[in-house]
C-alpha cells in the first residue's frame, strides 16, 4: 500500500522532470501497474468531473442528463487503443518497451490533465465570462504538457531517438484507426451472421 | 342615418362572421417549444385555430392581408386573384382587365401583394409579369422582365411572389431564379438583385468531392455552385425583407435590410424550425411562407408538417404549433401566411380553405412582454412575463426578462437565480459579476481591517521588543 502510493507520488516527479522520471520508472521500478490505474481512474474522474461541475456560465452539458459510461468512452477506449496500437507497432520497429512499461509510461504522461483540470473545474465556479480565456488556457497547457510527457515517455521506453518517436507516434494514431476500424466491421459483420441465423431458425420454425 | 348605417353594417359584418363555421375552444394541436438544450417541451400555443373560410378556389398560391381588413387571395388555378372583404364576403374577383384598351387577363397569378396606400401587385407568373392594379381593382401598369447587361445568358424570368416597399420599390422572387431578389426601382425598371442567398458551406465541399470524380460529360450536366433561390417574401413597416429559403440555403428564413444586407438576429441556433437531430418525424422544416407583424414578430408555416413557428425579432422561438392533416383547423398544404387583424390567416393549397388563427392569452402576453422588454420597461416587461411563466413553466425567454428586471432593482442574487432557469449565460454573469463584487466589498472591508491591525500589531510589537532590548543593553553596559 505504501509502495503504491510512493509510485503515485512519482507522478509529480515525472511531470517536473519527464526525461529523469520516465527512466527510473523503466529501470528503477519507481512506478507500477496499480499506481498507473488509479491514475487512469483519477483521469476518468477528472473527466465526468469537469463535465458536471465546471461552473454554469461554462458549463454547456445538460448536467443532470449524464451517462458515467458514455463519458468513459472518451478515456477507456483511446487510452487501450493508444497501448495496443503502439505495443504492436513498437515490437515490429525495434521498440525495448515490453506492454506494460508501454500501459505505465502512458498512464503516468496522462497525471497533468487531473492535476490541472480538477482545480480549473473549481475555480471556474467563481469567474465571470470576460474571465474564461484563463480556464481555457490552462487546460490547453495540460493538454500540451500531457503530449510533451507522451513523447518523452515513449522515447525512454523503447530507447528511440527523438525524430522515431514522432514518427512512430503518428503510425500509431494511423493504427488507431485501422483498429476501429477492423472493430467496427467485425462487429457489424457478427451481428448481420447472428441476425442471418436468427431469421434462419424463425423460418424453419413457421414452416415446420 | 350615418349611425344607422353604421349600425347596420356591424350587424352585417357579425352575420358574416356567425356564416363562418366556428371552432370549439379545443385545440387540436400539439404545441411545443424547444429549450436550451433543443428538447421539445410542451408549451400552450401562441395562436389557435378560430374559423374557416371555404371558397370555390383551385390551387391557390398565395394570400395577403390589406391595410382596411380586405382579403386578396391568388387563386392560381382559376387564373383569377380573389379579393374578400373584411367579414369574408366576396368582394369581387379579378381574371379580366382593360389593358391600354385592349382587353387582357392574368394566367396563372402566384403572388399578391397590397401596399400600404391599397395598391395591389400581382406576380402574374406564366405571363411571366407584374401587375399593378390600383383600390378599384383597375389596370394601372405592367412590369415584364428584367432587361440588363447584367442578367446571365440562361436567365429565366418567373415571377411566383412579389412584394413592394414605401417607397415604391417592388421585389420579386421566384424559381431558378437564384441570382438574388429582383429589385425594380419606382418607375418599373430594373435596378439590381439584392441579398443573393449563401449556399450551405458542406453542400459546396461535397460539391468539390463529387466533381473531382466525375467525367467531364457529367460535369458540364451539373450547374455550377448553384446557390439557393427564393421561395417567398414579405415586408415590414420599416421595409426590412423577410424571405424564405430554398433547399441549399444554409438558413431557411432570412431578414434583409433594403440594401440586400442580412440582418438576421439569431439566438444560440438560427431560425431553423425543427432541430432536425430530434427526430421529430423526419427531417428538416421546409417553410413555405413568412409573414411579419407590427410587433417585429414573425411567423412561419412550414409545408411538411403543417407546424407554424413564430419568433421575435430577436429570432428567439416564441411559439410552435399547428399541425397537418384534414381535419377542421389542421393544414393539408399551407401555402400562405399572413397576419390580418391581429390575426393569422393561413391558406391552404389542398384544401382550397382559408384557416383563421386566433391569438390566446398566452400569445398575446408573450407579445406584450417582448414590446415592453425592448422599449426598456424592464420592471412591467417582468410583471408580464411572470404571468407567461405561469402559463408555461418551460419557457425560457419569460425568466431571463424577469432576471433583467431583477438585476434593474440591484438584486444580483436572485436575477442570478432566473438567468440560470432561463439558461442564460450571458446574463448570468453579468448578474454573478455584481454578486461577487457585493460579496467581495462586505468582506474584504472586515478582512482588510484585520490584516491592518494585525500588521499595525506586529509593528508595535517590534518596536516595543527593540526598545526593550536597547534598554537591557543599556542595563547591561551600565551593570558592566
Amino acid at each position: 500500500m505504501k509502495r503504491t502510493l510512493d509510485q503515485l507520488a512519482y507522478a509529480l516527479y515525472i511531470i517536473r522532470r519527464p526525461f529523469d522520471g520516465f527512466w527510473n520508472l523503466k529501470y528503477d521500478g519507481r512506478g507500477g501497474l496499480a499506481a498507473a490505474l488509479i491514475l487512469i481512474a483519477l483521469l476518468s474522474f477528472s473527466f465526468v468531473f469537469q463535465r458536471q461541475a465546471t461552473g454554469f456560465i461554462f458549463n454547456y452539458n445538460e448536467i443532470d442528463r449524464l451517462n458515467v459510461f458514455q463519458q468513459l468512452r472518451y478515456v477507456l477506449i483511446p487510452f487501450v487503443l493508444f497501448c495496443v496500437a503502439n505495443w504492436a507497432l513498437t515490437t515490429l520497429m525495434d521498440g525495448e518497451g515490453k506492454f506494460k512499461e508501454i500501459v505505465v509510461a502512458t498512464a503516468y504522461a496522462t497525471a497533468p490533465i487531473p492535476l490541472v483540470t480538477i482545480p480549473v473545474t473549481i475555480v471556474s465556479n467563481f469567474i465571470t465570462l470576460e474571465e474564461g480565456a484563463l480556464l481555457y488556457l490552462f487546460n490547453q497547457l495540460a493538454y500540451f504538457w500531457f503530449c510533451w510527457l507522451l513523447l518523452v515517455g515513449n522515447m525512454t521506453v523503447h530507447q528511440y531517438s527523438m525524430t522515431k518517436t514522432v514518427f512512430t507516434m503518428l503510425l500509431t494514431f494511423v493504427g488507431m484507426g485501422v483498429i476501429l476500424f477492423i472493430g467496427l466491421l467485425f462487429f457489424n459483420l457478427i451481428e448481420q451472421v447472428v441476425s442471418f441465423a436468427v431469421t434462419i431458425y424463425k423460418e424453419l420454425k413457421f414452416r415446420l | 342615418m350615418r349611425r344607422k348605417t353604421a349600425v347596420l353594417g356591424v350587424l352585417s359584418a357579425l352575420l358574416a362572421f356567425a356564416a363562418l363555421p366556428a371552432m370549439s375552444g379545443a385545440a387540436p394541436n400539439e404545441s411545443y417549444n424547444y429549450d436550451f438544450f433543443q428538447n421539445a417541451d410542451p408549451a400552450p400555443p401562441a395562436y389557435m385555430p378560430e374559423s374557416i373560410w371555404e371558397g370555390d378556389l383551385k390551387d391557390p398560391e398565395d394570400l395577403h392581408a390589406g391595410p382596411d381588413g380586405k382579403i386578396y387571395i391568388a387563386d392560381t388555378g382559376n387564373d383569377r386573384i380573389v379579393v374578400l372583404n373584411e367579414d369574408w364576403s366576396v368582394y369581387g374577383t379579378l381574371s379580366e382587365f382593360m389593358n391600354g384598351g385592349e382587353p387582357d387577363r392574368l394566367s396563372g397569378p402566384r403572388g399578391v401583394f397590397v401596399t400600404a396606400d391599397n395598391r395591389l401587385y400581382v406576380a402574374d407568373t406564366q405571363n411571366g409579369r407584374i401587375v399593378e392594379f390600383d383600390e378599384r381593382l383597375e389596370f394601372v401598369r405592367a412590369i415584364g422582365a428584367p432587361e440588363s447587361d447584367i442578367l446571365r445568358k440562361e436567365f429565366t424570368y418567373i415571377p411566383s411572389k412579389v412584394a413592394v416597399d414605401r417607397t415604391g420599390r417592388i421585389f420579386v422572387v421566384g424559381p431558378g431564379m437564384y441570382d438574388g431578389i429582383v429589385e425594380f426601382d419606382a418607375q418599373g425598371k430594373f435596378d439590381s438583385f439584392i441579398g443573393v442567398n449563401k449556399v450551405n458551406p458542406f453542400t459546396r465541399i461535397s460539391d468539390l468531392f463529387w466533381r473531382r470524380i466525375m467525367t467531364r460529360e457529367q460535369r458540364a450536366k451539373m450547374a455550377l455552385f448553384i446557390p439557393s433561390e427564393f421561395l417567398n417574401i414579405d415586408l415590414n413597416e420599416q421595409g426590412f425583407i423577410y424571405t424564405v429559403n430554398g433547399l441549399n440555403s444554409d438558413s431557411p428564413l432570412g431578414i434583409y435590410n433594403a440594401n440586400g444586407v442580412d440582418i438576421m438576429k439569431t439566438g444560440r441556433a438560427k431560425p431553423v424550425g425543427d432541430y432536425a437531430d430530434n427526430g421529430t418525424n423526419g427531417g428538416k422544416s421546409t417553410f413555405a411562407d413568412i409573414a411579419v407583424n407590427g410587433r417585429g414578430f414573425y411567423s412561419a408555416v412550414e409545408t411538411a408538417r403543417g407546424r407554424i413557428f413564430t419568433y421575435d425579432r430577436e429570432g428567439r422561438l416564441m411559439s410552435i404549433y399547428s399541425r397537418s392533416g384534414d381535419t377542421q383547423g389542421a393544414f393539408k398544404h399551407p401555402a400562405a401566411i399572413d397576419y390580418w387583424n391581429d390575426r393569422l390567416i393561413v391558406l391552404d393549397k389542398a384544401l382550397g380553405r382559408v384557416t383563421v388563427l386566433g391569438k390566446t392569452e398566452y400569445g398575446e402576453l408573450i407579445e406584450q412582454a417582448v414590446g415592453l422588454y425592448e422599449e426598456g420597461k424592464f420592471k412591467e416587461a417582468a410583471e408580464v412575463w411572470k404571468k407567461v411563466s405561469r402559463l408555461n413553466a418551460n419557457f425560457e425567454p419569460a425568466y431571463a426578462g424577469i432576471g433583467k428586471a431583477l438585476l434593474g432593482e440591484g438584486d444580483a442574487k436572485e436575477a442570478m437565480k432566473y438567468f440560470k432557469l432561463a439558461n442564460d449565460r450571458e446574463q448570468y454573469s453579468n448578474a454573478f459579476k455584481k454578486y461577487r463584487k457585493e460579496v467581495l466589498r462586505n468582506v474584504f472591508g472586515r478582512v482588510m481591517n484585520i490584516l491592518l491591525l494585525a500588521a499595525a500589531a506586529v509593528f508595535v510589537y517590534r518596536k516595543f521588543s527593540a526598545l526593550r532590548r536597547r534598554v537591557r543593553g543599556e542595563e547591561h553596559e551600565a551593570n558592566a
